[in-house]
């Protein structure tokens, strides 16, 4: 069995067996695992906008607080839940409802290395001059599209495989 | 076991351990910003509360949608009202005509209402602004004097936007008066605006109302 960051870091350099592994029956994470980096993604990149929301809400207006608090934590979690999600019903076509329970699951596992990219990127943009930050969003946008359709079609194809 | 077998199995256990390691790495990565995030919050912690009100308004310099560039220096000596938009935001867009009226009706008591779009579209400001004109046309209303601003994240940073709209409030001294978030308040936005017209109006003139607080 796996912990969280043998699966994380199996996604980045041996995702086809990570996938496997994830897909076999009794298999664990995937959405735990997207919930936890999420976490501390928001931490790692978030911290002063959290700390601000929280002195918004006691100091100022609670529920101005709130909104900015919210609103942090949907710009962080509405779009990678949305693509495991989306990548969780494709590859519930795909798997031709083999492992119902996983599909999301699946997905999921296929939305992390995005977001590592996304943490390494903006992680090295806090520390680079002004002028090199709006390189970041696209980098991460693209790249992180880019590497999650990847995943999610081996996802599929190895589904694909094992329906055949 | 076969050798084929064995190899396999050592493989997978160099996987193991390479994924394990990888693993710990990101993690450690975030943990490592969490604290340097930390660091320069402990360091840096009163830019981060904001606006404090009374405390000087950030310097602005932007271009804007038609004539010269904006800049808040040029205004010393009447109320500014900012707001920070994006044109995909509906309650910011409900924002620009109270923003409008409210320079209708206090423009002449010293007040200059600004509008900043935060994400340089100025393509799309233009369409919804030619929209409000035309509305305005069909009214009966002459041109707004409203500026309508171009911005970046960086100004947003500035003004520490955290979520639009988000008007402030600019004493005659260029001092923040009132942060007001999201959408609704038209009254309190009304009220301090006018707290702030009424606050050190330049003597023998332009406020109209005389009086100081």
């Amino acid at each position: 069995m796996q912990g969280f960051s043998a699966r994380l870091g199996g996604m980045l350099v041996a995702p086809r067996a990570t996938l496997a592994r994830a897909a076999a029956p009794g298999a664990r994470g995937g959405l735990p695992d997207l919930w936890a980096l999420l976490l501390l993604l928001v931490a790692a990149l978030r911290l002063p906008q959290l700390v601000a929301g929280a002195w918004y809400a006691i100091d100022v207006s609670p529920v101005g607080g709130l909104l900015l608090l919210l609103n942090l934590a949907a710009r962080a979690v509405v779009l990678p839940f949305v693509a495991s999600l989306l990548g969780g019903a494709l590859l519930w076509w795909v798997g031709q409802g083999r492992l119902p329970a996983r599909y999301a699951d699946l997905a999921a596992l296929c939305v992390l290395p995005a977001l590592v990219l996304q943490l390494t990127v903006n992680g090295l943009v806090l520390l680079a001059p002004e002028s090199v930050q709006p390189l970041a969003r696209p980098l991460v946008g693209v790249g992180g599209g880019v590497w999650f359709v990847g995943l999610l079609t081996v996802a599929a194809r190895a589904l694909r495989g094992a329906a055949a | 076991m076969s050798q084929r077998a064995r190899g396999r199995a050592a493989l997978g256990a160099e996987e193991a351990t390479w994924s394990r390691a990888v693993g710990r790495v990101v993690v450690a990565l975030a943990v490592a910003l969490v604290l340097f995030q930390a660091v320069g919050l402990v360091r840096d912690g009163e830019r981060l509360r904001g606006l404090v009100r009374g405390q000087p308004a950030p310097a602005l310099r932007l271009p804007t949608l038609a004539g010269p560039p904006f800049s808040l220096e040029q205004w010393r000596g009447r109320v500014v009202l900012l707001e920070f938009w994006a044109t995909w935001c509906p309650p910011c867009r409900e924002k620009l005509a109270l923003l409008e009226r409210l320079q209708d009706e206090l423009g002449a008591r010293g007040l200059q209402a600004v509008t900043i779009e935060i994400e340089g579209n100025r393509e799309r400001v233009s369409q919804l602004v030619g929209e409000q004109a035309e509305r305005r046309r069909r009214g009966g209303l002459a041109a707004s004097a409203v500026v309508y601003a171009i911005g970046t994240d960086t100004v947003a940073e500035a003004y520490r936007v955290q979520t639009i709209p988000q008007l402030v409030v600019i004493g005659r001294r260029g001092e923040v008066r009132h942060v007001q978030v999201g959408g609704g308040g038209e009254d309190e936005l009304r009220q301090q605006v006018a707290q702030a017209l009424m606050a050190s109006a330049p003597a023998g003139g332009g406020s109209g109302a005389g009086a100081t607080r």
